[in-house]
């Protein structure tokens, strides 16, 4: 759903940006990169791997 | 996952196959042949969404208010801003995730049901890769309801101007809850049982 937000947040910006003057700063950036990590945290977390140890490499 | 030859389940949960019925002996999952009353409740959470549609697309989604005037703002009022504005890309983004995405996963369900009914046919394998496809784009209709929070929550200047959420998000909200519900509740094996 993060990816989602992203978008969101993007659509905002520039519904925002004819209301009044807007700069983009730091928060925006570590809001990428925590999008990034929580992507790659998702795409390598496997449920099953909970109960199967031995097949853990 | 039943196997006909010796009655054994498939665990979701931790990938093991059991001989039980009720609960997996390995995770205490609850584990079934098919999803308990799938059908039904796909259609009712499907018929839900729906009705839910028609104040989702009618009332408000969100309005400024600037120096006392308001300016009500409906899903295709805010489609058609963005499209006066020039910003085509955006417009048929939010098009994409408020009307075409709700609509398309309706039909889609009404589709899986009637295919779910009839049993393995020809477009079982057209009718399972539909559900791949409205299980993953589900969640991109929650956009419109994103776009309110973060605008309701930057634009709170008193009277000078603010925005406040309208009487269509909690609609618009639900078609996606129960759409997203009547997925999670349809069972693909159904699609290829031989009736
Ligand atoms: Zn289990």
């Amino acid at each position: 759903m993060a990816e989602v937000y992203l978008v969101a947040v993007l659509v905002s910006m520039i519904k925002l940006k004819s209301i009044s003057l807007m700069t983009v700063d730091i928060g925006l950036y570590l809001f990428f990169l925590f999008l990034f990590i929580f992507l790659l945290t998702v795409r390598f977390f496997n449920p099953h791997d909970v109960w199967h140890k031995e097949l853990i490499k | 996952m039943r196997t006909k030859e010796n009655n054994q389940i498939f665990c979701d949960v931790c990938a093991t196959l059991q001989s039980t019925r009720k609960k997996c002996k390995i995770c205490g999952n609850r584990i079934y042949a098919r999803k308990p009353y799938s059908l039904l409740k796909t259609l009712l959470y499907t018929l839900s969404a729906f009705i839910m549609l028609i104040p989702a697309n009618l009332l408000d989604m969100m309005s400024s208010i600037k120096l006392t005037v308001e300016y009500p703002q409906t899903i295709l009022g805010g489609i058609m801003w963005f499209y006066e504005e020039g910003d085509y890309f955006l417009a048929f983004i939010v098009f994409f995730a408020s009307i075409f995405i709700p609509i398309f996963k309706i039909l889609a369900l009404i589709w899986l049901l009637i295919m779910a009914k009839i049993g393995k046919n020809r477009f079982s394998y057209f009718s399972t890769k539909l559900y791949k496809i409205i299980e993953f784009i589900g969640k991109y209709s929650m956009l419109d309801i994103f776009v309110v929070t973060i605008m309701t929550g930057f634009m709170q200047f008193g009277n000078l101007i603010h925005i406040e959420a309208g009487g269509a998000v909690i609609p618009f909200a639900l078609v996606i809850i129960f759409t997203m519900l009547a997925t999670q509740n349809f069972d693909t094996k159904l699609l290829w049982d031989e009736k």
